[in-house]
């Protein structure tokens, strides 16, 4: 990997309220794109290029919605690039936002993702989810996306005896951290006997180990350092970026607890930061399912593997444990509006990293980790920040 | 000169048409002996072209399971059903579905398992 040309900050990021939304995914874009230009304290006219994600648009009948967002903004001449990556897009946007600037090519970039999938039924939603998967494969032999994290949930359980409860107390801390997150779709505290409770959607997953299909849509401004500097305002360094992939099918995989996607991207982003794990004082990880929380949390070098269920059932991984892991409340309880949600990580980093995150901030968080992977880690993003 | 274009063996219209028939088709490495159900144009082990379609046994093993009861919609009316990953003997791993097994009580990695030619929808695995 050679290393990038220039330094990158994010100088402004927004996001709405995740859960249903009344406007389409391209009016949310649009607006929440506009509160982060305006945090940035520039006008749209100075941005150069816009990076759009969006997973599920042909819901919505609309495919290509770059050039709506731009229009919408009043800046239709600039290049528009529209990105899917399943549920890695939000990050796998912002990268491409970030390699523009890093390597030249502009000074001022928007990344915004956007999703809307509450005007479909649940089955509806369910078998459009499974699409992320090798659909020849899996989907279409009668695998959901629940149950595919549900195969790496019983393969991790075989392999390092971890249980049902220390799923659910991974849950329990992200609702209790979404409950002082206005921004989340679930505000509400639950407790390991409500998960337990929960009906079995692929089991080992109960309802309350699984992400709800949300509605939502956030944005960055990145700018380049030279440029950040000339404003007045606040700007996150971008230390790190990673980008990994490995097969999407899991029958091709070897070992069913392992991500190397999220892996490779993680030595790249720390590998470029010169920093490791140890350096790291919160992340805000994928946890589409809570056994997708206690992968990440291995292959980012958090814990070792077989460790990260337990390690997170005793605390180490709430709010005021050793390492906060989605104080934002996870796409588990925070939502996960697909093509929204890695950008919705970098919102939350920008709010802790600057000490505006209110009832649920991170004490002394200087350096931040944002992980997303797409499916069950065909892409995969991992990017570090400081101010 | 004209090059032979990659070809895809078999395609995944094939493997969906075989599969009806009761048979796992697939490729097997002419360079390093690596197999797949996964379509592929080049061997992911040792990066040769020389891909010869193929044909596995039915019998395996579960590599891993969970049991459905939110499908996706095809499969609506048969849940709850186990989903499997499953190494075939002296083959690749793939996956199918049980529509005989309902509870998680009543399957285990390990279990061996047959592929099984049925009017149902994708792959169909029983006990064996």
């Amino acid at each position: 990997m050679r290393s990038p040309v220039r330094k990158v900050c994010v100088v402004g990021a927004a996001q709405n309220r995740f859960g249903p939304m009344r406007e389409t995914a391209r009016e949310a874009a649009a607006e929440v794109a506009l509160a982060a230009i305006r945090e940035a304290g520039v006008t749209p006219k100075d941005i150069q290029a816009l990076y759009v994600g969006n997973c599920f648009g042909f819901s919505e009948s609309q495919a290509h919605i770059g050039p709506l967002v731009s229009t919408a903004l009043g800046i239709p001449d600039r290049p528009t690039l529209t990105i899917e990556s399943a549920c890695a897009t939000g990050s796998v946007t912002f990268r491409e936002a970030y390699v523009g600037i890093a390597g030249g090519f502009y000074d001022v970039a928007l990344a915004v993702g956007t999703e809307k999938v509450s005007h479909l039924d649940v089955l509806t939603a369910t078998s459009y989810f499974a699409m992320g998967s090798d659909h020849a494969y899996e989907g279409r032999n009668g695998v959901s996306f629940p149950g595919l994290y549900a195969l790496m949930a019983t393969a991790y359980f075989h392999k390092y005896g971890a249980t049902q409860e220390q799923l659910a107390a991974i849950a329990v801390k992200n609702h209790r951290n979404a409950a002082k997150n206005p921004k989340a779709h679930f505000q509400k505290e639950i407790t390991v006997e409500d998960v337990m409770k929960s009906r079995s959607v692929a089991w080992p997953l109960k309802l309350y180990d699984c992400c709800p299909f949300s509605d939502g849509a956030a944005a960055a401004v990145l700018m380049s350092e030279e440029r950040a500097r000339a404003l007045a305002g606040e700007r996150a360094y971008v230390l790190g970026s990673g980008r990994g992939g490995m097969t999407a099918a899991l029958h091709d995989r070897e070992d069913l607890t392992r991500m190397e996607s999220a892996r490779i991207a993680a030595e790249q982003a720390y590998g470029m930061a010169g920093l490791q794990a140890s350096d790291v004082d919160f992340a805000e990880v994928h946890d589409c399912f809570t056994i997708a929380e206690v992968i990440a949390t291995e292959e980012l070098g958090f814990f070792p593997a077989g460790e990260g269920a337990h390690q997170a059932a005793e605390g180490v991984t709430a709010l005021d444990g050793e390492l906060p892991v989605n104080p934002s409340g996870g796409l588990k309880a925070k939502g996960h509006p697909v093509g929204a949600t890695g950008l919705g990580q970098i919102v939350e980093v920008w709010d802790q990293l600057r000490g505006r995150a209110g009832a649920r901030q991170v004490r002394d968080a200087e350096v931040a980790l944002t992980h997303n992977v797409g499916a069950t880690g065909g892409s995969a993003a991992v990017h570090l920040f400081s101010l | 000169m004209e090059e032979k274009a990659p070809h895809m063996a078999p395609h995944i219209s094939e493997y969906v048409e075989a599969a009806r028939e009761g048979v796992i088709r697939g490729v097997t490495c002419g360079g390093c002996a690596h197999k797949s159900v996964t379509a592929l144009v080049v061997c992911p082990k040792c990066g040769g072209s020389e891909l010869r379609p193929a044909e596995f046994p039915n019998e395996g093993t579960v590599v891993s399971y969970t049991i459905l009861a939110v499908p996706p919609e095809v499969f609506l009316d048969e849940a709850p059903y186990a989903f499997v990953i499953v190494q075939l003997q002296d083959g690749p791993r793939c996956t199918g579905w049980m529509p005989s097994v309902k509870r998680p009580e009543e399957i285990q990695i390990g279990d061996r398992v047959r592929f099984v030619k049925t009017y149902k929808p994708g792959m169909v695995f029983e006990k064996a």
